[in-house]
């Protein structure tokens, strides 16, 4: 397969181009030592980089920013999985951390930098936030809910969410989904701007 | 209608946070790897401090489920007929009913 016809499968969002995803993508960045550490120490799974990359190219069309002119589709996915593995790093966003200590005090023993975020609170709002999104969209039509749980929590495929749920097909699947996404990112914004 | 094989699925409900610990409540909804046609979703019912639910009606996709000492049953059958329905409720004899929603968790 050519990395055009992949490029149309993933486009596609379905599991054939997907699967490729998984073995040419997730696992080598997942078995990478180095990978393999950050994300034992930041508890990341193989199945989080998945439904992160899904999300992003799928859910936020990111795939369409691929420039189908011969580069490596492997080797262009491959960075964004390594960014989600170092973007888990809390050193990254504004935490107390020993790797954050710098010799700045007069004395010049070791001083700890404040925190300008609360990655714990900010982990916390956004868990509250997706819950009440989730919330929305059950409202919305449960049956939409029941699909974005099964492939974002439980990492199932079209086919199997379509035979779990008796949907007519892994196109009508993917269509719910991919509309249970907008949905999900369209009352994002709306909670946002009304204070939750 | 079929669970994938060897993918057992749990889903859980919770009711809203409402004030009296007393009055919450859990359900875990269980979907049995390889389950298909005439399965049996089990499902277990815990109150707000983590105790079984010793009798109540679980009002889940369109279907009114007996509990009895913390456990009840949903057909797959009448899961699949009711996946649209909205309404969640647990009512206890005794204590205002208390709606609940599906989660991440």
């Amino acid at each position: 397969m050519t990395d055009h016809e992949w490029y149309e499968l993933v486009k596609e969002g379905g599991d054939a181009g997907w699967k490729l995803v998984w073995e040419n993508v997730i696992v080598p960045e997942s078995k990478a030592a180095k990978n393999a550490d950050l994300m034992k120490r930041f508890s990341l799974t193989d199945g989080d980089l998945m439904g992160m990359l899904y999300e992003e190219m799928i859910g936020r069309r990111k795939i369409d920013l691929y420039r189908d002119d011969g580069g490596s589709l492997q080797g262009w996915l491959r960075k964004y999985v390594r960014g989600y593995i170092l973007n888990a790093d809390p050193n990254k966003h504004g935490e107390i951390s020993i790797d954050n200590a710098h010799p700045d005090a007069e004395d010049g023993h070791t001083g700890l930098e404040m925190p300008v975020d609360d990655l714990g609170m900010t982990r916390n709002e956004v868990w509250n936030m997706t819950h009440l999104c989730f919330k929305d969209l059950w409202n919305e039509d449960p049956e939409r809910a029941y699909v974005m749980l099964f492939k974002t929590r439980f990492h199932l495929s079209s086919e199997e969410t379509r035979d779990l749920l008796e949907v007519s097909s892994v196109a009508n699947v993917d269509q719910i989904f991919s509309r249970a996404v907008k949905f999900m990112r369209r009352a994002w914004v709306e909670h946002d701007e009304n204070g939750m | 209608m079929k669970v994938p094989e060897g993918k057992t699925i749990t889903l859980t409900l919770v009711s809203h946070q409402v004030k009296d610990k007393k009055m919450r409540w859990a359900v875990n909804l269980t979907f049995p790897g390889g389950a298909g046609d005439g399965a049996v979703l089990p499902i277990s019912v815990e109150d707000g401090e983590g105790g079984p639910v010793k009798s109540a009606v679980f009002e889940f996709a369109g279907k009114a489920i007996p509990i009895k000492d913390g456990v009840g049953e949903l057909s797959y059958a009448d899961f699949i007929k009711g996946k649209h329905e909205k309404a969640i409720w647990l009512k206890r004899r005794g204590m205002d009913p208390v709606p609940g929603a599906l989660t991440f968790a």
